[in-house]
């Protein structure tokens, strides 16, 4: 082999060994034990209630507390949460998160403005829930709405 | 598939594409897939038979690993990759989007086995002769740019050029091939387009040599495959295809998708399977 490709190759094998670096890979049981959702001691915690009783199908999904890691929006405790208590979770967006449904429960299934909204110690914030970020105590809830300016029925 | 008017093979194969580009079906794009692979079979030889399925499991391989890594969603979390989840919806969100992809690539490819470029310029070019252009030259780009990238590298191999067959030697050559490719397309751009001005491509009706009527079997297979199309997106918008959020589920009219994609596929490969067969039966023997 020459020496140009033995340079080329080992550049290559040197950039790939530096991104999986990076790269840092867990399995479920790993990342929970190092991101528990359960609340320490001295840890910061939210209050978590998910609450679909508008509809006769639903009731209260979820309601405890749990813990509030830091740099955490209100959708990645939420996520976190849903997903260590197996609880489906459906939502788009990238930067602007916006919850489609959750424990099967979905946007527009009773009605024309039903729908998931989130309220931060009891108001309704003016941005997604991607970029809210709680503070410890806070008290989030997803409420699912049939009318959304009525606050549900 | 020579024996049916050209406006049949369009609507065979267009019928195909639909199928796979709109319905998000994973079965439908599986199936799509097989029955493309066996007519570039059936026309191209087992070789390129083989390079087409290498090529589109590759495909299905690469974004079943890449979309979980931008796509988050899903309920079955197989590992955490930097804190994000990495889920077996998003990976078989992904395997649809590459056997799709492959399926209409290959679906593509096997469309200009089919139908020749002056066939496809002369259909649309009855109606809109701009149009017919765009298409012909858009779909001939690629199968273009391959020959006369071959054409280039034989030329600079014969005279001397690039005789390092090392790994970095194949890739400089691969690199000025590709330039001189850029630069010959780019000095004959200007001419090829005064050129077909004057010959009024674009602009002028064409017309067909070949005047051949639209038979009872012509009409019959253009429109099963319309029918089969427009049933294949009502299915899809009732919410009959695959759910891959959050949970896979299998929608209402899976099935039926896959039966629809295969039916639409199927007359293209009876057709060229009994092209072939009749060639070797026909060839004198010993």
């Amino acid at each position: 082999m020459k020496k140009r490709d033995i340079l080329f190759f080992g550049g290559c094998a040197a950039a790939a060994a530096a991104l999986l670096l990076t790269v840092d890979i867990q399995t479920p049981a790993e990342y929970y034990a190092a991101h528990p959702t359960a609340i320490t001691e001295d840890g910061a915690f939210i209050e978590l209630r998910v609450d679909s009783s508008a509809v006769a199908e639903g009731g209260v999904i979820l309601d405890g507390r749990y813990a509030l890691a830091e740099g955490d929006s209100v959708f990645d405790v939420v996520e976190r949460v849903l997903r260590a208590e197996g609880i489906s979770l459906d939502y788009s967006g990238g930067r602007n998160i916006y919850v489609d449904g959750i424990n099967g429960i979905y946007e527009l299934d009773y009605g024309a403005q039903s729908g998931w909204i989130y309220k931060v110690n009891g108001t309704a914030p003016d941005i997604n829930c991607g970029e809210y970020q709680p503070v410890s105590g806070d008290d989030i809830e997803f409420v699912y709405v049939t009318e959304y300016y009525g606050g549900g029925r | 598939m020579k024996a049916f008017h050209p406006l049949a093979r369009l609507a065979a194969t267009t019928a195909v594409l639909v199928i796979l580009m709109f319905c998000r079906s994973v079965t439908a794009a599986a199936v799509g897939l097989v029955t493309g692979l066996c007519c570039i079979g059936l026309t191209d030889g087992r070789k390129s038979l083989l390079k087409w399925l290498g090529a589109s499991l590759l495909t299905a391989a690469l974004m079943a690993f890449i979309d979980p890594l931008v796509s988050h969603r899903g309920m079955t979390v197989l590992l955490f990759v930097n804190g994000r989840a990495y889920t077996l919806e998003s990976m078989l969100y992904g395997l649809e989007l590459g056997l799709s992809l492959g399926g209409v690539t290959v679906w593509l490819t096997a469309g200009r086995r089919l139908i020749s470029e002056r066939e496809m310029l002369c259909m649309m070019g009855r109606l809109s002769p701009k149009l017919a252009l765009t298409v012909s030259m858009t779909l001939g780009f690629i199968p273009r740019l391959a020959e006369t990238q071959r054409r280039i590298r034989d030329a600079q191999r014969g005279a001397g050029l690039f005789a390092d067959n090392s790994p970095t030697g194949r890739m400089g050559e691969a690199m000025a091939v590709f330039t001189a490719c850029a630069a010959r397309a780019a000095e004959n751009a200007a001419g090829a387009a005064r050129s077909m001005n004057a010959r009024g491509f674009g602009r002028h009706r064409l017309t067909y040599s070949d005047r051949r009527k639209l038979r009872r079997a012509d009409i019959i297979l253009t429109a099963a495959e319309v029918l089969l199309t427009a049933v294949s997106l009502v299915f899809a918008a009732l919410g009959g295809a695959t759910e891959f959020y959050p949970a896979l589920k299998f929608g209402r009219y899976e099935p039926a998708l896959a039966v629809i994609c295969g039916a639409a596929g199927l007359p293209a490969v009876i057709s060229l399977a009994k092209e072939v067969i009749e060639w070797k039966l026909y060839l004198p023997k010993g």
